[in-house]
């Protein structure tokens, strides 16, 4: 029973911001698979977030369908193919917005959190 | 959504197997080097490999996510589910036979119910405006619904403010010559007001007018149909005489296709396409006829937004002026308004709500079996859901996969009844009785068809939902590490689906007491005493035109030479002639006065009035009473006497003395000579209504039905019979052709459909209740063969053993029939309007039924309990 749960705990955590997260990195990094999107943000959040394939990919899927990002076949450094994924500029536009919401989200619960009455 | 998106799914859709590929790959790569990453910090590749999967998790689940995403999303998962359900159905044809049929069954059932509800209760009448028609009737205590004199209707006419038209009609069939064949046509007399109170305009000439309210007007309206045949659709009809009770009458009108006549109990053609040709109704009656004579039927349309209530108390104003003005004609008379749809309808919508009841009831038996064996079924595939669910498949996933099978069960079940209920609804349509309203818009209808597959999607559905939440809810290790060939069932499940048996038997058994209770009414009703003898009767009708026979010394010397001729036919016992026969609907009467003796108080002497000759009562076998019959004594110029029913006995003469007493009927003051056995309007009527026999000679009739009783066959007699009147008069036509004991079997038309369909209802929820029982009880042996192999190796006997199998489906049809018979007699309520000598608590049936349905339940059980004590011991525990 705990593992599932867990599991399905970790994804609610991330339903809101796992969009963001993808785009974030992928502004920050350029164009990358989705193992390298996965072991960026695992290593990022000292672990923390570590991304199923099940739900990794569907939001990539997602955001793809949505314009966010385009993705291609190519071969890594390795020399081994891969589905590399790069963010469109509706895919930045879009990051700025959830940024921006996120910012003001952050600030409200830091706010909330600090002020005494 | 946005459209961009939308199309996008949809390229993925088409694309759908080569993008699978391309996840695939993709993440196969995503898996590598995980695997990769982990071999570099120094684990073994096993050890990678494992944490690999933990941390990303399996190839398989996550193409299902990513499917979901992109293609038809869920849509698109849900065929893919369709597909798996498909083939795993298809290895089980058992299991997809059984349910597919229980709910074909029981949706083919209740397509033709729909059918008919659709067809008789829920479709407006084909008239503009139909609810604004209502039928005005007038009421008094004494009688109820009775029809309007012509003097009221005037009144009405004249002085509502609540009617946008009101008119007159009355039923008065014609002859018809035309060229050298006589025929007898349905035709009704109307005033003006009729066609445009209904909202229909002639086709060809013109509507009648008021000038032709007289009894010398002698034009008429074709309908379409008597244009089409008997007129070859003479486009210059209007105007043209035709022959008509040998008189000519000029065609002022043609009805265009399809005009339907408004129908009525009382001097009125059935609802329906059912009148060939109209007359004017006459109004030119003497202040007598005007006042008291009750023969006409009313239709008015009310005005818009005028209610029935409205309209009633505006007809009950108008009311109150005519009893004023006419006290006598008038004492205790009320207008009576009612919506006509609920007036054609009226007498059969008790039958039709139960069928109705019993249709749910037994779709309802389907949709429980269909659950039942659902469970059973999630039980079986427990270890392959469990296995999804380890996958990481999420829970709505596993009530997809479930339901999908439901979906197919239900397509398929649904397709299947509606394709039997369109085979079965001409058959139904055969059986249901000539006369039950509005027989002619039963069909297919659109309704029909989306209710029977939306009731059996519904169904099968419904009945999936309970096992598959169930099973999405529990743990998957539970489902894996349980081992499932022994008891893993849990106690839940099986209590579940010991629910589901119990409610299946339960609704059986009311269904099965309702149908002994039919049965036993209709036995009851058979061996009642009718009055007379249907059996071996032949009967037709003779019309003589009034303008040949206006003088009863034209009419009685005809009816005697043709009885005469009539009893030297081969093979004829006895031949009569009267006005009315039993259970046709006949209902004339009069009112009469008691000589010498004051009335009963507050009681006007009213009887049904009958007209006999001699023969009359031997060829129906009407039993004498007391005194004697009408017979050859009763000519024209002897003593008038008169024959009475013992109803009229029991109410005006309670002293038992009628036999000598005079009564005076339409002026002349007859000695009652006889007494004869009651005969019912209907066969189950609770009693009979006073009424009397004139001697045909003392007062003739010139619409009579001829009755023959024969040894051999009856019908064999019409055409020698035909050929006598032929000879007599060449322009008679014989007409309504039938036997006494086809007129009796339609009289009992309605109740004999209705037990019918409860005993169809019946055949099929046993068998239903049979197979739940049976599929309940194969698997829990099945599943227990473990348990059952430890008690044999502990010294259970086979008996005992067969005997734990065989008292388990008398304990679940035991509790089930239990609750049946505590909520039976609120139940059956339902059905006491078809009773008869039976109450709806009848012990018999509340005890035959049961039993019945113990014993086939038992029966369902034999099967599972011989398996169960063949079972080997070392068999059972080897499996381990």
């Amino acid at each position: 029973m705990s593992n599932r749960e867990t599991a399905r705990g970790r994804t609610e955590l991330l339903q809101g911001t796992l969009d963001l997260m993808v785009l974030r990195t992928l502004e920050a990094m350029g164009r990358q698979h989705g193992y390298a999107i996965a072991s960026r943000l695992a290593r990022v959040s000292d672990g923390a977030i570590q991304l199923n394939m099940g739900t990794l990919y569907p939001a990539l899927v997602r955001l793809e369908r949505r314009g966010f990002v385009r993705a291609r076949w190519d071969t890594t450094d390795s020399n081994r193919h891969a589905r590399f994924y790069g963010i469109t500029p509706a895919g930045r536009r879009r990051l700025e917005v959830e940024k921006a919401g996120w910012a003001r989200m952050s600030g409200i619960i830091d706010r909330l959190l600090t002020e005494t009455p | 959504m946005r459209l961009r998106e939308i199309g996008w799914r949809l390229l993925a859709t088409l694309r759908r197997r080569s993008l699978d590929g391309e996840t695939r790959a993709e993440l196969r790569f995503h898996l590598d080097m995980e695997i990769q990453a982990g071999v570099a910090r120094g684990l073994s590749r096993e050890q990678a490999e494992r944490e690999a999967r933990l941390r990303a998790g399996t190839i398989p689940s996550a193409v299902d996510a990513v499917r979901d995403e992109r293609g038809l999303g869920p849509v698109d998962g849900m065929l893919t589910d369709i597909r798996h359900a498909w083939s795993s159905l298809a290895r089980q044809p058992g299991f997809a036979g059984i349910v597919c049929t229980a709910l074909a069954l029981a949706v083919a059932m209740n397509t033709v119910i729909v059918a008919v509800v659709d067809g008789v209760l829920l479709r407006p009448l084909p008239y503009p405006e139909p609810d604004h028609l209502v039928r005005v009737f007038e009421w008094s205590r004494r009688n109820p619904e009775w029809p309007v004199s012509i003097g009221n209707f005037q009144g009405f006419a004249r002085a509502n403010r609540s009617l946008a038209g009101i008119a007159l009609y009355t039923r008065e069939d014609a002859q018809l010559m035309h060229g050298n064949r006589p025929e007898r046509l349905v035709a009704v007399r109307v005033t003006d007001g009729f066609f445009p109170t209904l909202g229909v305009r002639p086709a060809l000439g013109r509507n009648f007018s008021a000038e032709d309210l007289r009894r010398s007007a002698r034009v008429v309206i074709l309908s379409d149909r008597l244009w089409k045949t008997t007129f070859h659709r003479d486009a210059a009809i209007v105007g043209k005489a035709i022959r008509l009770e040998r008189e000519s009458w000029t065609v002022v009108g043609v009805m265009p296709p399809g005009v339907q006549h408004v129908g009525g109990s009382y001097r009125s053609p059935l609802q329906g396409d059912t009148v060939a040709i109209w007359r004017p109704l006459a109004l030119d009656l003497p202040e007598n006829g005007l006042r008291n004579w009750h023969f006409c039927n009313v239709i008015a349309r009310m005005k818009t937004g005028v209610t029935v209530a409205q309209a009633s108390e505006d007809l009950n104003r108008v009311m109150d002026d005519l009893v004023r003005q006419f006290p006598q004609a008038n004492a205790g008379v009320r207008a009576e308004v009612l919506p006509l749809a609920g007036v054609v309808t009226d007498s059969s919508r008790a039958t039709i709500r139960l069928l109705m009841a019993a249709g749910l009831l037994v779709l309802l038996i389907a949709a429980v079996n269909v659950a039942g064996l659902c469970v059973a079924r999630v039980l079986s595939r427990r270890r392959e859901l469990a296995i999804r669910q380890a996958l990481g498949a999420r829970s709505w996933r596993v009530v997809r996969a479930v339901l999908a099978e439901n979906l197919i069960v239900g397509i398929v079940g649904g397709l299947a009844g509606l394709g039997l209920g369109a085979a079965l609804l001409p058959l139904l349509r055969a059986m249901m009785p000539v006369e039950f309203p509005r027989l002619h818009e039963v069909r297919l209808s659109a309704a029909a068809v989306a209710f029977s597959l939306g009731s059996a999607l519904l169904a099968s559905i419904l009945a999936g939902l309970a096992p598959a939440l169930r099973q999405a809810r529990q743990d998957a290790r539970e489902g894996l590490s349980e081992d499932n060939r022994v008891a893993s069932s849990s106690r839940g499940t099986r209590r579940l689906r010991a629910a589901l048996v119990v409610a299946e038997v339960g609704l059986a058994c009311l269904l099965c007491i309702g149908t002994t209770l039919l049965m036993r009414s209709a036995m009851r009703l058979a061996a009642r005493d009718h009055g007379f003898d249907p059996r071996g009767v032949l009967s037709f009708s003779v019309s003589l035109p009034a303008v040949s026979y206006n003088k009863p010394e034209l009419i009685v010397p005809l009816f005697d030479e043709l009885t005469r001729r009539l009893k030297e036919l081969p093979g004829v016992r006895a031949a009569g002639i009267a006005n009315s026969l039993p259970w046709t609907g006949y209902d004339e009467n009069t009112s009469f006065d008691l000589v010498g003796r004051p009335a009963p108080p507050g009681d006007d002497p009213q009887a049904r009035f009958q007209s006999a000759s001699p023969g009359f009562f031997a060829a129906m076998r009407l039993r004498l009473v007391a005194g004697r019959l009408i017979d050859d004594r009763d000519g024209a110029k002897a003593p008038p006497v008169v024959v009475v029913n013992q109803a009229l006995v029991r109410r005006y003469f309670p002293t038992g003395d009628a036999l000598g007493q005079r009564v005076a009927i339409w002026g002349d003051e007859r000695v009652i000579v006889g007494v004869v056995a009651d005969i019912r309007d209907a066969p189950a009527d609770a009693a009979a209504e006073p009424a009397f026999w004139w001697p045909l000679a003392q007062q003739p009739f010139t619409n009579v039905r001829v009755v023959l009783r024969t040894d051999g066959d009856a019908l064999a007699l019409a055409s020698p019979a035909a050929e006598v009147l032929r000879r007599l008069d060449p322009e008679l036509p014989v007409s309504d052709v039938r036997t006494l004991d086809g007129i009796a079997s339609e009289a009992l038309a309605e109740r004999r459909f209705a037990l019918w369909l409860f005993q169809a209802f019946s055949v099929l929820a046993l068998a239903l209740a049979a197979v739940a029982i049976y599929a309940m009880l194969a698997f829990d042996v099945q599943q227990r063969r473990r348990e059952i192999g430890v008690r044999m190796a502990m010294g259970a006997t086979r008996t005992s053993v067969a005997r734990l199998v065989v008292s388990h489906a008398a304990w679940l049809s035991g509790l089930g029939i239990v609750l049946a018979v505590i909520t039976a007699p609120a139940a059956m309520r339902l059905l006491r309007a078809l009773l008869f000598g039976v109450t709806v608590s009848d012990p018999i049936s509340f005890v035959l039924a049961p039993l019945f349905l113990l014993s086939v339940t038992l029966a369902a059980s034999a099967v599972p309990a011989w398996a169960a004590s063949r079972a080997g011991v070392v068999a059972a525990l080897r499996e381990q």
